[in-house]
């Protein structure tokens, strides 16, 4: 997956670019379903011909009916992904370009696409602990913070662009990245739309110490 | 004193960038060919552990017992703190060549001048 988090630099503004793009997600999906599928296919062959040998192996017809299940759902998943391509676009800026904790910040948007579609729209900041156990199986587990509505709307007119002001706390934990260790933020969108996929946008931020130069 | 290394220092909680001044004691059977003193993080918890060495100072002592102050500027981050998942720590530690003990003292790195505590938020 691709990672794009703000970088820090002495400019007042920055571009915040989705932790996962939509076209990149619709891509991921796709590769793991051809995959899954592919694989899958030379069993469902071998089935179909045991059939047409009039000597169908009902253990192997039993056994493969849940991993087909989870290939009908990865398909979906995809579709998904797909039919999201078509929902508003969001532009964030965020000033200053560093974070730090305890000092206000503003996010900006602006948005394209169908925004009557959307009936509810939500940004949330989020903290959160992630640590990685590297032995034979390799295990992560997360653990939440900090989580925050910086802004929440049902009105159509506030969805096209606005700001949010907004001071974290200097009593938590910067953004911290080690090779099993992590302090991670991020700021989410989530918009509802009736009837078709919802917008879930991840933005990574860079969030550094509390007063430290 | 309990142990023969030993380091003295005026407080044990630090902002980020802060200096911390000190001294290093020892008083050992014979003359160690070499003191080490290092200044580092490491992670503890669910997680497999991280570890970063910020400074490493070295002397070669004339003596087998003495003193020798010390200044070390700490860096920006991380600074220290206690989750749900992940305790991070900083620590100076200690060594003579040779000689199998150590002497470790746990600092405290924070803005605040307290260790981060963070709890889990539900949802």
């Amino acid at each position: 997956m691709r990672t794009r988090p703000n970088k820090p630099s002495d400019e007042d503004e920055t571009k915040l670019e989705p932790h996962v793009s939509g076209p990149g997600k619709a891509f991921l999906m796709l590769g793991i379903a051809m995959v899954w599928n592919g694989v899958l296919s030379t069993y469902l062959w071998k089935i179909f011909e045991n059939f047409n040998e009039g000597s169908p192996d009902w253990v192997l017809n039993l056994f493969i009916i849940p991993f087909v299940l989870f290939g009908i759902f990865l398909i979906i998943l995809f579709i998904d992904a797909l039919l999201a391509l078509s929902n508003p676009k969001f532009q964030l800026r965020i000033s200053p370009a560093n974070l730090r904790l305890g000092e206000p910040f503003i996010i900006g948007w602006e948005s394209t696409g169908s925004l009557r579609r959307l009936r509810k729209l939500q940004f949330t900041l989020e903290g959160r602990e992630v640590a990685t156990s590297s032995g034979q199986k390799s295990i992560t587990v997360e653990s939440v913070f900090y989580r925050e509505i910086l802004f929440e709307t049902r009105h159509p007119r506030e969805h096209g662009s606005g700001k949010v002001k907004f001071t974290l706390p200097a009593n938590l934990m910067h953004s911290f990245k080690a090779k099993h260790n992590q302090f991670e933020w991020h700021l989410h969108i989530d918009g509802e739309i009736h009837r078709w996929p919802d917008v879930r946008n991840k933005y990574e931020l860079t969030i550094g110490p509390a007063g430290s130069d | 004193m309990t142990s023969r290394l030993y380091i003295d220092i005026e407080k044990t909680t630090f902002r980020p960038n802060e200096t911390i001044n000190g001294s290093i004691l020892w008083a050992l059977d014979r003359t160690p060919k070499e003191i080490e003193l290092t200044l580092g993080w490491r992670t503890e918890g669910s997680g497999t552990e991280d570890s970063m060495l910020e400074h490493r100072f070295k002397w070669r002592p004339d003596h087998s017992a003495g003193e020798q102050p010390f200044e070390i500027i700490l860096p920006g981050e991380p600074c220290s703190c206690q989750g749900r998942l992940i305790t991070l720590k900083w620590e100076l530690e200690l060594r003579a060549h040779r000689i199998k003990e150590s002497f470790k003292q746990e600092i405290v790195v924070s803005t605040t001048e307290q260790c981060v505590k963070l709890s889990h938020v539900g949802g």
